[in-house]
């Protein structure tokens, strides 16, 4: 199963939102969150090259220098501690093909950033999320529903609520 | 908010840059693309290929109609949510004759319930209903789907003959379709074929397949969940609809044909589509999802319920209104 940064998010923000993403049941279709969220990334460091692919994942952009910086765009820091680990899987691929890396979270929006330091910690933390994002999505039944914060202003609400 | 676009006379639709026009001899109306959620056409209308090519990359299905107001067939978009595995439990459900009973069951009682409540809203109003509500009352919705539909004819029949006692003019014999032989036949025609495109663009909004269906027959030529869905909505939604334009004489004798059958003539279509879309866009607040939602978006709801249930999460329990 091919992993994506997105999973990682959803896998700490709502499991049950990561198992009908990872099963083909993607809500993210006309929200307007979605859609600023889009132009947001489209508009923002146009002097950039944009979507690096490198192995499983793809990055908004990424600057080279003595050490390389992956950066992530994203319109609003409501979820913070998810986007991190996004973030975090993605240096962690970057380090397994041997290009070690550092990461900056980009709120444009909010004239916001944040780096990130991939750590042993981390390291242990996403390899076994990967593991666990496996197990989710292979069960034959979603992951119940969990009410947080951050439900309402989800696309798969009226899934999960109705 | 999008809505759906009706035409009910005839011209061209043509796509110059981005823009979308309707062109006819009264002359060139742009029309606002991103409002539109689809588009239904009663006109005689042509699309140029540029406007074809304009609506399916939106996403905007094209809907066309009869002289009679007939469905006759859809432009649909390339089907942009896709997921193999609700389209197999779904169809898994429909092949397996137990899980299909399961739902072809309850897509009955949500019928029978939606019926009752507004015979008794009738019933309130001091209409002579009573009888019709004992004898939906008395039906008892269990077997296999052939029992099930049975019920579902004779739900029906008794809600049919109640209409003499609720509407102030017009006769209702017996419901009779292509062509219908009297005005309440074409208003229950009419009303059906609208609501069977509205619940088609919220199918085609969820990862439902149109054709794979459980009360209805899929091998019905039609796209038959969105005849099941529709069903479910039908006397919240059409019947109310027309008892208000009969019984506030906002129809009369004038806003029909007589020629081949008896069926709405453009100006009784102009009335009735405008008081259904007002009805589609009523908005209530739904006890579980806790907001304000249109009576449109209920039947999105109800697919939503449906993927649920094919996919074991939760049970599917048909809408009945609870207002």
């Amino acid at each position: 199963m091919r992993v994506t940064g997105v999973m990682v998010q959803y896998y700490v923000a709502c499991k049950r939102e990561l198992w009908f993403f990872a099963n083909q049941i993607n809500m993210n279709y006309d929200n307007d969150d979605i859609s600023i969220g889009r132009h947001i990334h489209e508009k923002s460091f146009s002097r950039e090259k944009k979507n690096v692919n490198l192995g499983d994942v793809s990055f908004d952009f990424v600057k080279t220098g003595e050490k390389n910086t992956i950066f992530e765009i994203k319109k609003s820091s409501k979820l913070e501690e998810p986007v991190r680990y996004q973030l975090y899987y993605y240096l962690w691929n970057a380090k397994k093909l041997g290009k070690e890396a550092d990461g900056v979270l980009v709120y444009p929006k909010e004239k916001k950033r944040e780096k990130l330091t991939l750590t042993p910690e981390k390291e242990h933390e996403i390899e076994h999320i990967i593991k666990d994002i496996e197990k989710i999505v292979s069960q034959p039944l979603p992951p119940p529903v969990v009410i947080k914060p951050y439900c309402k202003r989800c696309t798969y609400y009226e899934l999960c609520m109705v | 908010m999008k809505d759906p676009l009706y035409i009910t006379s005839h011209g061209i639709l043509q796509r110059k840059g981005n823009t979308l026009y309707f062109v006819n001899e009264e002359g060139k109306k742009a029309l606002p693309i991103n409002r539109i959620n689809e588009i239904n056409c009663y006109g005689k209308v042509s699309l140029k290929s540029g406007a074809s090519s304009l609506l399916m990359k939106e996403g905007i299905p094209v809907n066309f109609f009869n002289m009679y107001g007939y469905y006759e067939g859809s432009l649909y978009p390339r089907v942009q949510l896709n997921s193999g595995l609700v389209v197999v439990q779904q169809s898994q459900h429909y092949s397996d004759p137990e899980k299909r009973a399961v739902i072809a069951a309850e897509i009955v009682e949500g019928i029978k319930n939606n019926i009752l409540k507004t015979l008794r809203y009738y019933l309130k109003k001091g209409k002579d209903v009573e009888p019709y509500i004992q004898d939906i009352e008395k039906e008892v919705i269990k077997g296999d789907v052939a029992q099930i539909m049975s019920n579902e004819g004779r739900i029906w029949h008794s809600y049919y003959q109640s209409f003499n006692k609720i509407l102030k003019n017009f006769e209702m014999d017996k419901r009779e379709i292509r062509p219908p032989t009297t005005e309440i036949n074409a208003l229950i025609s009419f009303g059906n074929s609208l609501l069977y495109v509205s619940a088609l663009s919220e199918i085609y909004h969820t990862y439902l397949h149109p054709s794979v269906s459980y009360l209805h027959e899929p091998a019905e030529r039609r796209f038959s969940l969105a005849l099941d869905i529709a069903d479910i909505f039908k006397p919240v939604i059409v019947e109310r609809v027309i008892f208000k334009l009969v019984n506030n004489n906002m129809l009369t004798e004038k806003d029909f044909n007589h020629d081949v059958g008896v069926l709405l003539n453009e100006k009784g279509k102009r009335i009735f589509l405008k008081e259904y879309q007002a009805k589609l866009e009523t908005t209530i607040k739904h006890p579980e999802i806790k907001r304000k939602v249109s009576y449109k978006y209920l039947m999105r709801l109800e697919c939503y319920k449906l993927i649920k249930h094919v996919l074991g999460d939760k049970e599917y329990r048909s809408f009945r209104m609870w207002w």
